[in-house]
């Protein structure tokens, strides 16, 4: 599985053009997790990031004296982790295989080197990160208005 | 394709004014607020012959009348179909009724979805909520009619697992395998091993040809006005988008003006209209 075989199901890939993606796939490595497996804990350092490929991943709000809340899912072709690209490079979630799934893991490092070769990819990631967030932010705006409940 | 202004009129045979009494015939408590109810006519008349989005209006004698969208099956019109959520003094007592009670019904009255227009097409339903409930019909339809139509696809969301309306018929319309059902809830315990998230990321799991495409949206206003916007940035015409409106009915007729919306009257103009007709209202505060 390549990024390039991915962009058909995923908007933000498609917002990458092909010399990027062509940058990109050469550094991916195909990771497997089991049902239940957690990809990465809050407050651990985030120094990779995943492209689902199969399966879905949830992200978890842990707390005290009850069960995690799942904040969100990303399924095949979603964008995991943010948090390598912005300071302090860790992780606000906690994310866990729901079912089996599959990812494309970039090591952050990798990724960096390769950002400072190409200033285009850099430039064009931080755009996906930046669009990534804002689009989350928008989509918990609306979970929290509670739209479904009484009216 | 018709708009709004060209919709066609409800068509009651008596005086629509006049209710019917229908006896329940069964409750099914779907979620700890919601109640789906089974009525049969109690006056040997004619069933309620109704297309997918009507509505009816529901008298619970010495409590009070409410409109509530038809929640059945268009094939089998023998037994008219409710879902109704408790939010009020009337949806209250509704949900309280029980088997061989009577209640009052006036209709089906309002515009439906054009779902036998869209033949030919690829046809995306969305739903939130109790929004589930006026598309069920339509769905019933495509499901009826399944090779009439390109791809069909449903996206429902729902506040949580245990606010899920119809499991059992999503269920089944999952297992079918020229149907694209996805279901998504905004908060869920770990247990849940489905989506959790709004509803419009969903649209990218869609197949679907934008230029023929139907779009059936409903929900919460906000949540309609979201979804239909990202529709019409994908590509589906904004005349091929339909949305369900819900306004402070009373008569159900078009005399009393409570449901007024611009120029134009929920229950009579409405309630299913298409998005390029309300666009500009849909977002305005307070209208």
């Amino acid at each position: 599985m390549t990024l390039a075989s991915l962009r058909s199901s995923s908007p933000w890939l498609t917002s990458l053009d092909d010399p990027c993606i062509a940058l990109l796939d050469p550094l991916a490595k195909e990771e497997t997790f089991s049902k239940g497996d957690i990809l990465f804990r809050a407050d651990g350092i985030a120094d990779r990031f995943y492209v689902v490929t199969s399966g879905t991943v949830a992200l978890l709000l842990a707390g005290p004296s009850r069960p995690p809340i799942t904040i969100q899912t990303v399924g095949r072709g979603g964008l995991l982790g943010l948090s390598w690209r912005l300071a302090p490079h860790r992780w606000q979630w906690t994310a866990r295989a729901i079912d089996d799934v599959t990812a494309l893991r970039f090591n952050a490092l990798d990724v960096r080197a390769m950002c400072q070769e190409h200033p285009e990819l850099d430039g064009a990631l931080l755009e996906v990160v930046a669009q990534e967030a804002a689009r989350r932010l928008q989509n918990v705006r609306m979970q929290l208005l509670d739209l479904y409940g009484r009216t | 394709m018709t708009t709004v202004m060209e919709s066609p009129m409800p068509t009651v045979a008596t005086d629509p004014m006049l209710l019917r009494p229908f006896r329940v015939f069964s409750t099914r408590r779907d979620t700890a607020d919601t109640v789906t109810l089974e009525l049969v006519a109690a006056d040997g008349g004619a069933p309620v012959v109704f297309r997918p989005g009507q509505f009816t209006m529901m008298y619970v004698y010495g409590v009070g009348e409410v409109p509530i969208s038809i929640a059945g099956n268009p094939a089998t019109p023998e037994t008219l179909v409710h879902t109704v959520r408790a939010v009020g003094a009337v949806t209250n007592a509704i949900c309280a009724l029980a088997r061989g009670d009577t209640i009052g019904i006036r209709g089906p009255y309002g515009t439906h979805w054009p779902i036998e227009d869209a033949t030919d097409h690829d046809v995306i339903i969305v739903a939130g909520g109790i929004g589930i409930a006026p598309v069920r019909p339509a769905i019933h339809h495509l499901m009826t009619y399944r090779p009439d139509y390109r791809s069909v696809s449903l996206v429902y969301g729902s506040r949580s697992p245990a606010d899920l309306l119809y499991t059992e018929d999503i269920h089944r319309w999952r297992s079918r395998f020229d149907t694209n059902v996805q279901v998504t809830v905004d908060r869920a315990d770990d247990s849940w091993l489905g989506d959790v998230g709004v509803v419009t990321p969903m649209l990218d799991r869609l197949s679907y040809e934008p230029g023929s495409t139907a779009a059936i949206v409903c929900g919460p206003e906000i949540m309609m006005r979201i979804v239909a916007r990202e529709l019409v940035n994908r590509g589906v015409p904004a005349d091929q988008i339909w949305v369900s409106l819900e306004r402070n009915l009373k008569c159900g007729l078009g005399y009393c003006g409570h449901c007024q919306i611009g120029p134009a009257f929920v229950c009579k103009n409405g309630p299913v209209v298409s998005y390029q007709s309300v666009a500009t209202r849909l977002g305005m505060e307070e209208l």
